[in-house]
């Protein structure tokens, strides 16, 4: 047997796709053409902010309050403007619940943190032979690669620790920035445009050499991610990072108070990340992810998230959904809330609760998906997904790209010629989409 | 046709498919006459459907009424024994399971971590020394009683049966916890003891793993090079293909200046290996490399992130544990010796480096250190095994939990020696400390159930009493004699190394499931590591010999599907395209350019400079399994650092000492400037057509120029694209 012919697709093939895609990245007047009609266009350009909850977050205590079970904890639900209660410490968010809702049946099947954060991110289970993309790098492949005028990565990650874009290759991978929205080597100094333009010169000679060289398919995604940087350093839309442009009373609302020690100072971390990813979808980046972290609660749950938590949680949602509001853009961009999975109904010895992904919440809105409503149920102790249907995350994924007019039918390659599913094949849940 | 080789991995796929509800009918059909074609499928398939159906729901806790956690167990049930003495609060019956037992360790599940594990990711290096003490506050326990962690720091209140070591404290004690059951251990006086000679050859180490080594026979390097290359070409010749040409002498220079030394040659070495006629100069040069004190650095920085992480940890020792390598390395120490030097290490942690190994993945019940072990020292993935057992690989959950409890009396406490006249503390450390604790591990099945498990390894139990020191045994049993599992992951793991890929396809998994691309060589090569008394050296020799290592990285004409990056497994017929890490960019980078001599800082400040610069790529994950992310990856913001970072502004500089200034002010011509830049950057001189490209663009560039009208800036700007190129950041 041949080990070779299992693969349905050559090195030839692959490469390409890689020379097609290195294509569609712009010419420069070609930029300045379009950017006459830019700043209209991209408030109608689709996108998702991934609020990613790190260590797994107790969507009991949050979305799915169980007040007259054991397992139900301190927290008391409230009323909200949408048809559904959430916890008492998340007061602000209640008064934008009309636009967003809960997913209360998520049923995921990993509990342990790397695997939990690959398979919700990817919607896959981790598997040896193959890398699958996060479905950021999918939107970046996807969305990103048709948008002519985005000049900056497509997938851009705040203060978290990235994800891998698998088969889709590095210029998809996320690109790395923290709060504080400085991005490190940027700037070419005493560099000016000429000689930037002269050592650029040198080095396409160079990489176009080795590439010829024929030894695999490195060498063309180096000169491909050096394209991007390239562009990213020369870009006007690096402004968006800049969050020290807007108004205090912006930043305030959303790290939800006023900011200790100057704008940069403080708390309000997951406030300033979420104020950068507006800026940066509204400069047409299609998709955001930030980190919030600190929920791998195993003991002292309650007085952390009243304390610690919640607010800031609750003012990052409320601001951030507001604000898009205002801007006429949340019926363009989605916003998704889940961690790698949430925590045990049981509160332990601790007072802590541990991890669980049986039977947990993720919260979605705007893109123009219907807010305030609960999809699916628990029990009454939070045990079990007690509605007919449970949902998976390549179902919340296969949610968003309907939201982003991504087709669902859309299938990747993998290396190994592996078809690949949007989504895993997840469906879009009817009572948000329909 | 190899059908045993594809078997494993097509029924997996389809299985996989099958669980994943991706299963297409004529693959449904395929996997129906697979399973029904032998026993060996149809059990492969029962255990995959029972696990997968467990996990999918009892893992997430479907199947069971109650959640899995620890803190529910059935223990409640149990009869109490009356020696049980529990310093805790809401564990209150845990039984003993023999009398006269100490168990030592609260069950463990990974639905619940410790507290402490939570606490530990707390940037605040004070909290994690709080929570590291509170979480060592089961000291060895008298034999027969029964000693049950507190898994929650108790306020200082309560901590008064403390011993209050003298002229010991954790530095944070004042604020937390500081409890230790053990014996008070004194440092008396600060009369330093920092010694020079390796720890390892302590008298109890060398009984642990210099014993019974298998009689050396000597086989001739040549023997078995012979072998490593019958062995390839017959699956070239199974494959049909024809090998690429073998690389010239530029092309193989660099390759092993960078896979034995971990950075590009200088220009003087290259032209001194091109100027070399000789027909043996490749092994003349493996033999001066492999004497090189850089041999030494390169793979002390790879096994020091492989063995401890990359992230920062203020237990770890991180200096100690590099020179524990760097001696162990440049003795040569057999890597056997190596692995139970490490599994074995006892003390302080400045003194003996090896200590800080199993500091660095105590935490969490010792769960890293038992799957870290595993992966490193045998290509066993274990940690799936924590919870349930695996389907594919004999292994069990229980086997997990048997290699765990060889970790179980060992400890690390953090402590301060000080003087004691002024009571000025001269030093902090960890000390590795193994308690005369006995008795089995607990943990939890998938069902909720609570089992026990004994320390045992490789089929073989020990004495689970007290008496035993569990790690001194393990070592004896991991590394003693015959160890095939041991030199074939070590053997797997430095053929990656060197041919860009391993055996399978992860390295850190030589489990049944995974198919082996050429498992007699693979077999072959480890009986004869373990021949040569598990000679690292000789081991290095016979691969960097062997006729795969000298072939070109370009394709030919037949190998156009040899590419293990598309999924296949490979042939070796051409070598595979490696990307520099972190480590090598840096340090190529500084042998390119000399760019540590523009401001001349000293070696201390030089190592400084370069942690400083690693440091900006590594991102460490917030839970308890220590894992970290190396995001030196080929992404964008890699690719700004080494465009715009302040690393490329100083190769850049032309001052008096940098390799830039020298080349542009020396007397010689254009060409020959040309060529150095090249050969410092690409270890080879340019093509005629390169050459030609390169001068015209150095003749266009800016007319900023020199002291004797030398264009500079072109300069400057033609080694700025030479040293970003893919071909200076590839190992080809």
């Amino acid at each position: 047997m041949n080990l070779f012919t299992s693969s349905g697709m050559s090195r030839r093939h692959f490469m390409g796709h890689l020379a097609a895609s290195a294509a569609t990245i712009p010419a420069l007047n070609f930029i300045s053409h379009v950017k006459a009609n830019a700043a209209e266009l991209k408030k109608k350009q689709k996108a998702c902010i991934l609020m990613w909850m790190s260590g797994g977050p107790p969507s009991i205590d949050i979305w799915d309050l169980k007040p007259d079970s054991k397992n139900g904890g301190e927290f008391k639900p409230i009323s909200t403007k949408g048809n559904l209660q959430i916890s008492e410490h998340m007061p602000k968010t209640a008064a934008v619940m009309d636009n967003l809702s809960v997913i209360r049946a998520m049923s995921t099947r990993e509990a342990d943190h790397g695997r939990g954060r690959y398979y919700m991110h990817t919607s896959y289970i981790p598997n040896p032979t193959v890398v699958h993309p996060a479905f950021g790098s999918v939107v970046s492949y996807e969305v990103g690669s048709k948008r002519k005028d985005l000049e900056i990565p497509a997938f851009i990650s705040i203060g978290g620790g990235g994800s891998s874009p698998g088969f889709l290759g590095m210029t998809h991978s996320p690109f790395l920035v923290d709060a504080s929205g400085r991005i490190n080597n940027a700037d070419p100094g005493d560099v000016g445009p000429d000689r930037m333009e002269q050592r650029l010169r040198m080095l396409g000679s160079v990489e176009d050499g080795f590439i010829r060289s024929d030894r695999g398919e490195s060498g063309q995604a180096h000169k491909d991610v050096y394209l991007k940087a390239v562009n990213l350093m020369r870009s006007k839309q690096m402004e968006a990072f800049k969050i020290e442009q807007e108004k205090k009373e912006v930043v305030d609302a959303y790290s939800g108070a006023p900011a200790q020690g100057g704008m940069m100072g403080g708390g309000g971390q997951f406030g300033r990340s979420l104020l950068m990813a507006r800026r940066l979808v509204e400069s047409g980046v299609p998709f955001v992810e930030v980190d919030f972290g600190g929920w791998d609660l195993h003991a002292n749950v309650f007085e952390t998230l009243k304390n610690q938590r919640l607010p800031a949680l609750d003012a990052g949602i409320a601001a951030l959904t507001s604000d898009l509001k205002q801007r006429g853009m949340l019926n363009d961009v989605v916003l998704v809330w889940m961690g790698e999975f949430a925590r045990t109904p049981r509160i332990n010895q601790d007072v802590g609760r541990d991890h669980w992904a049986n039977s947990w919440s993720v919260m979605i809105g705007g893109g123009g998906l219907k807010g305030g409503l609960a999809i699916g149920e628990t029990d009454k102790d939070g045990l079990s997904v007690s509605s007919p249907k449970s949902y998976q995350p390549g179902d919340v994924w296969a949610t968003v790209a309907h939201a982003m007019g991504i087709p669902l039918d859309t299938v990747h390659k993998s290396k190994n010629g592996r078809p690949m599913k949007l989504a895993n094949g997840g469906t879009a849940i009817q009572e948000l989409v329909g | 046709m190899n059908l045993e080789l594809r078997s494993p991995t097509e029924l997996e796929t389809l299985l996989e498919a099958l669980c994943e509800d991706r299963l297409a009918p004529a693959d449904a059909a395929r996997l129906e006459r697979m399973v029904l074609s032998s026993p060996e499928a149809r059990w492969r398939y029962l255990t995959y459907m029972d696990l997968h159906g467990t996990l999918f729901w009892d893992a997430a806790g479907a199947g069971s009424p109650e959640p899995l956690s620890s803190h529910e167990l059935p223990v409640h049930e149990w009869p109490s024994h009356e020696n049980v003495v529990i310093h805790g609060s809401s564990i209150r019956d845990l039984p003993a399971v023999a009398a006269g037992v100490a168990a030592f360790r609260q069950p463990a599940s990974r639905h619940a971590p410790r507290p402490h594990a939570l606490t530990l990711t707390s940037i605040s290096a004070c909290v994690a020394i709080v929570a590291l003490v509170a979480w060592n506050l089961s000291g060895p326990a008298k034999p027969s009683q029964v000693v049950v962690r507190e898994g929650r720091p108790l306020p200082v209140a309560d901590a008064n049966e403390a011993t209050g070591d003298a002229g010991t404290t954790g530095d944070a004690g004042t604020k937390g916890v500081l409890r230790t059951y053990g014996p008070p251990i004194v440092i008396a006086d600060a009369v330093a003891v920092e010694t020079d000679a390796p720890s390892v050859e302590t008298d109890s180490l060398r009984t642990i793993a210099g014993g019974q080594l298998p009689t050396v026979i000597p086989v001739s390097s040549h023997e078995v090079v012979a072998r490593i290359d019958s062995e390839i070409r017959s699956r070239w010749e199974e494959l049909g293909l024809q090998p690429s040409v073998k690389a010239d002498d530029a092309e193989w220079l660099r390759r092993i200046s960078l896979d034995l030394l971990g950075r590009v040659p200088a220009v003087a070495e290259a032209e001194s290996f091109f100027a070399d006629s000789s027909a043996d100069k490749r092994e003349t040069l493996i033999e001066r490399l492999l004497d090189d004190p850089e041999y030494v650095r390169n793979f002390t920085t790879k096994w020091t992130n492989l063995l401890l992480g990359r992230s920062s940890n203020p237990l770890v020792n991180r200096d100690a544990f590099r020179k524990f390598l760097r001696l162990s390395f440049a003795a040569n120490r057999p890597w056997n010796r190596l692995v139970a030097d490490l599994v074995s290490a006892e003390g302080n942690n400045s003194e003996n480096g090896a200590t800080n190994f199993l500091i660095a993945h105590l935490n969490n019940d010792a769960a890293p250190a038992t799957a870290v072990a595993s992966r490193l020292f045998l290509a066993r993935q274990v940690h799936c095994n924590q919870c349930h057992n695996n389907p594919f690989d004999e292994t069990k959950q229980i086997a997990f939990w048997e290699l765990n409890s060889f970790f179980q009396q060992t400890t690390c406490v953090p402590r301060q020696r000080r003087d004691p006249g002024t009571g000025r503390v001269l030093q902090s450390f960890t000390e590795l400390v193994t308690r005369d604790a006995g008795g089995p591990t607990y943990f939890e099945t998938q069902t909720g159930l609570m089992r026990v498990a004994y320390p045992r390894f490789g089929g073989r139990e020990i004495d689970p009493s007290p008496d035993t020191n569990r790690r001194h045994e393990l070592a004896r049993l991991m590394t003693d004699g015959e160890q095939p599992q041991l030199a074939a992951a070590f053997v797997n793991r430095m053929w990656e190394h060197f041919l860009g890929c391993g055996f399978t396809r992860d390295v850190n998994d030589l489990g049944p499931h995974q198919p082996a691309s050429h498992p007699e060589l693979l077999a072959v090569l480890s009986e004869q590591f373990i021949r040569s008394g598990y000679d690292i050296k000789q081991l290095i020799r016979w691969i960097c010999q062997s006729e795969p290592y000298q072939l070109t990285s370009r394709f030919a004409e037949s190998n156009q599907n040899d590419d293990p990056p598309l999924g296949e497994l490979p042939a070796f017929s051409r070598m595979y395209v490696k990307s520099m890490t972190a480590e090598q960019t840096y340090d190529s980078l500084l042998t390119a350019t000399k760019a540590h001599r523009v401001g001349a800082a000293d070696w201390m400040q030089a190592e400084q400079n370069r942690q400083q610069w690693l440091q900006q790529f590594i991102v460490a994950s917030n839970n308890d399994d220590n894992d970290e992310t190396m995001a030196f990856d080929g992404s964008i913001g890699n690719a700004l650092s080494l465009m715009n970072g302040p690393l490329i502004e100083r190769a850049l500089d032309t001052s008096a000492g940098s390799f830039l200034g020298e080349v542009i002010r020396q007397k010689s011509t254009e060409a020959e400037k040309i060529r150095s830049l090249c050969l410092a950057t690409l270890s080879r001189p340019p093509s005629p057509t390169e050459f030609s490209t390169m001068r015209k663009l150095v003749r266009d560039g800016s007319s900023n120029r020199g002291a004797k009208g030398q264009p500079v800036e072109a300069y400057q700007d033609l080694f700025w694209a030479l040293l970003n190129s893919n071909e200076f950041a590839s190992i080809h």
